[in-house]
């Protein structure tokens, strides 16, 4: 597993995210590992996971916070 | 035949540090165990098992245990929280990789094959791994000055359309995206993330 060293920019974090939401709706467990263990050390990554994982809950019923669910479409 | 050696416990760390640790994660746990049962609910229902979320609440409570369990693995300085979502979301796929009999760290996705990145994603550095990203990134399209913005967005439906020109033409952050679908952040994010994908592959086929 590599060790992450710096702080990641606003543009590595678009990047990283599109990789998570690419291994979520693909099942590549790879990528979201991959993205995850940056959120160990970058705290608005893991608040945008957050805010994704949100999202996919509220797609998938999971959690009664569904208000985005209205989007399932797009 | 030399004994192999098994030792999964750090004894260089002090009770004292191995109680602070355990202290700071048993915080997280209680703070976040419902954004993280939802985790473990998602991750099961996208990694194709979700017969299995009648579970969850059992997973999470392998995930305290390990988690409690393995603290001097845990590095206080980061997120007790996105620590153990990691831990949640390799719980989940233990049990996606059991389904699956593969084998960890051999599965390289189409995508990556496609652009001729010959290592697993996972196991790349972090300079490699952003070199990949930023080659795959639909960005690079709209610096090619033999198409116009909209000959590249043509390609794609109307929606996509939309939200790609936000991005990319009008240069909009996620999160001002949101506010003017006023959507979350997270679902302008997913959505900009499948439209880039969608992009990308209209593209592939020509």
């Amino acid at each position: 597993m590599n060790s992450i060293n710096k702080q990641l920019n606003d543009e590595q974090r678009e990047l990283l995210i599109g990789l998570y939401v690419e291994g979520l709706d693909e099942a590549d467990d790879g990528k979201v590992a991959r993205v995850l263990q940056f959120t160990l050390h970058d705290e608005s990554l893991d608040g945008m996971i957050d805010e994704v994982n949100s999202f996919y809950a509220g797609e998938a019923n999971l959690s009664e916070a569904a208000s985005d669910a209205r989007l399932r479409n797009w | 035949m030399q004994e192999r050696k098994v030792e999964k416990t750090d004894y260089s760390l002090s009770e004292a540090e191995l109680n602070r640790r355990r202290e700071k994660l048993e915080s997280a746990m209680v703070q976040f165990e419902s954004n993280l049962l939802m985790d473990i609910r998602l991750y099961l229902r996208k990694f194709n098992l979700g017969h299995l979320s009648g579970r969850a609440e059992g997973i999470w409570h392998e995930v305290v245990n390990t988690a409690l369990r393995n603290a001097n693995n845990y590095n206080p300085e980061c997120s007790a929280k996105a620590w153990l979502r990691s831990v949640a979301f390799n719980a989940v796929r233990h049990l996606y990789r059991d389904a699956k009999k593969q084998i960890q760290t051999t599965a390289i996705s189409e995508a990556v094959r496609h652009f001729g990145f010959d290592g697993d994603v996972e196991e790349t550095s972090e300079t490699g791994l952003f070199d990949y990203l930023e080659q795959k990134s639909v960005k690079r399209f709209f610096k090619k000055e033999q198409w116009t913005a909209e000959e590249i967005l043509s390609v794609v439906g109307e929606d996509d359309r939309q939200i790609l020109r936000l991005r990319f033409v009008e240069d909009l952050s996620a999160r001002e995206i949101a506010a003017h679908f006023g959507i979350s952040e997270g679902a302008a994010n997913v959505r900009l993330s499948r439209a880039k994908s969608r992009l990308q592959k209209e593209f592939q086929k020509q």
